[in-house]
């Protein structure tokens, strides 16, 4: 089980148990089911382009190769940063106070690219806190949820349905002046699948 | 995906516009110094080293086989590089489908369990045809909006020549005097679910603006899920309810 968050705020500390929500914990999916001329399931499988190999599930393995084609494991790899440069692993946040910095602005959540959203359950909290998190206030913090290569941001927030973290790394937009010139983005990820969104 | 999207401002005039997915810059990677890595995906086993093969042809009890003849190793395949492949499809017993399959869908529960089986249900992409996205009249606050729902994407809206640059601009400018989002979508009153491709999520589309001298931000912010206690959470786990 993951270790509580913990953030302090001057000598005030809080605690929450945290459960990462996505829209199939919230709303269920949806699946579609390939089914024989008899109605029973099939079983999806590849083959490879010159017919060879028929490919099953469990088939296949993935790696790293450095140039001469040998394979490079991941305790032999660092992290580097866009430079070349190595950076340090960063520790996972869990357990670990952070420090609560705001209120701040709630137009800051809408700059962050969200990578994953997290229930928080109160283990130890004052009312007062809650309360201003329910009146609109927002409060960010450091946060990783595993050890990593960067340390991303989250931001608290509560409604009537409890207190969440929105995780992610800052985004925001560009100006766009009337010279720019729009060339389209290609090969961004399909968003093919599931279940209609039944939250309004 | 698409990358334009047709919309209809507050007042119905409408346009076909460019979109920019926004993504944060990417950061540090695993590697190694001075040398550039490549991830590829190989070949692991082949048909004949698969459970069902040699339990086939060894019995249940293969490990000593394993240890003393390696029949799962095919030193010819094993290790060759897989790049494209083609989607088959095998029967219930194992042969190879020569037509498509029949597909249904099932819909499973937040918990697992399944809700309904039916014919599968196709959505079209709606951002880019002849009736536009349209404004919905309504505005969230920026306050309420984190709050209540989970944005995971966002896209820039881009103009494509003089007479769209305007058309924008003036968007922004209008919903920046507002300090609002403004819900925006699909169907008559702009409140349908947007899809971007062929049977892709459908989302709810919030349109931000802002503008600095002569340029324009407008965003985007796409939600398809509300911020909402999970049915099942860890402490209920624990509590055992």
């Amino acid at each position: 089980m993951a270790k509580p968050v913990i953030l302090t705020s001057g000598n005030k500390q809080y605690s929450f148990d945290v459960t990462r929500i996505d829209r199939a914990k919230l709303y269920g999916v949806r699946k579609r089911q390939p089914l024989d001329a008899v109605g029973q399931p099939c079983t999806k499988a590849s083959l490879t382009l010159d017919g060879a190999n028929l490919l099953l599930s469990g088939m296949t393995a993935q790696g790293y190769f450095n140039s001469e084609g040998s394979p490079i494991s991941r305790q032999e790899m660092v992290g580097l940063d866009t430079h070349g440069n190595v950076v340090e692993q960063i520790p996972s946040t869990l357990g670990s106070p952070q420090k609560l910095e705001g209120p701040v602005s709630a137009s800051e959540v809408l700059d962050l690219d969200v990578e994953s959203f997290f229930y928080l359950e109160p283990l130890e909290i004052e009312e007062s806190l809650l309360t201003e998190l329910k009146s609109g206030a927002v409060y960010k913090f450091s946060f990783n949820y595993s050890a990593g290569l960067d340390m991303e941001t989250a931001y608290l927030v509560a409604n009537d349905d409890g207190v969440f973290a929105i995780v992610g790394t800052a985004a925001p937009g560009e100006w766009v002046e009337e010279a720019a010139v729009y060339v389209p983005v290609d090969g961004e990820d399909s968003d093919v699948e599931d279940l209609d969104f039944e939250a309004l | 995906m698409s990358s334009s999207i047709h919309l209809a401002n507050a007042k119905g005039r409408d346009a076909t516009v460019g979109l920019v997915p926004i993504k944060a810059a990417s950061g540090p990677k695993l590697g190694l110094p001075g040398q550039k890595l490549y991830f590829r995906r190989y070949l692991a086993a082949t048909e004949g080293g698969t459970h069902q093969a040699l339990t086939k042809k060894f019995g249940g009890d293969y490990g000593q086989e394993l240890i003393n003849s390696d029949p799962e190793v095919d030193i010819e395949s094993i290790g060759a590089q897989v790049d494209q492949t083609q989607t088959v499809y095998l029967d219930s017993s194992g042969e190879l489908m020569y037509c498509d399959p029949k597909f249904i869908e099932i819909l499973l529960n937040p918990d697992g369990s399944e809700k309904e089986r039916r014919e599968p249900v196709d959505s079209v992409m709606n951002v880019n045809v002849e009736v536009p996205i349209k404004f919905s009249g309504r505005l969230m606050s920026i306050k309420e909006a984190v709050s209540k729902f989970g944005f995971r994407r966002k896209l820039q809206l881009r103009h494509v020549d003089g007479l769209t640059f305007d058309f924008l601009f003036d968007i922004a400018k209008e919903l920046e005097s507002k300090e609002s989002l403004m819900i925006i979508g699909a169907g008559d009153k702009g409140i349908g679910p947007i899809i971007f491709q062929a049977n892709g999520r459908p989302y709810r589309g919030f349109l931000e603006g802002k503008t600095k001298d002569k340029s324009y931000r407008l965003t985007i912010y796409l939600s398809e899920m509300e911020l909402k206690k999970p049915l099942v959470s860890k402490k209920k786990v624990s509590d055992g309810e």
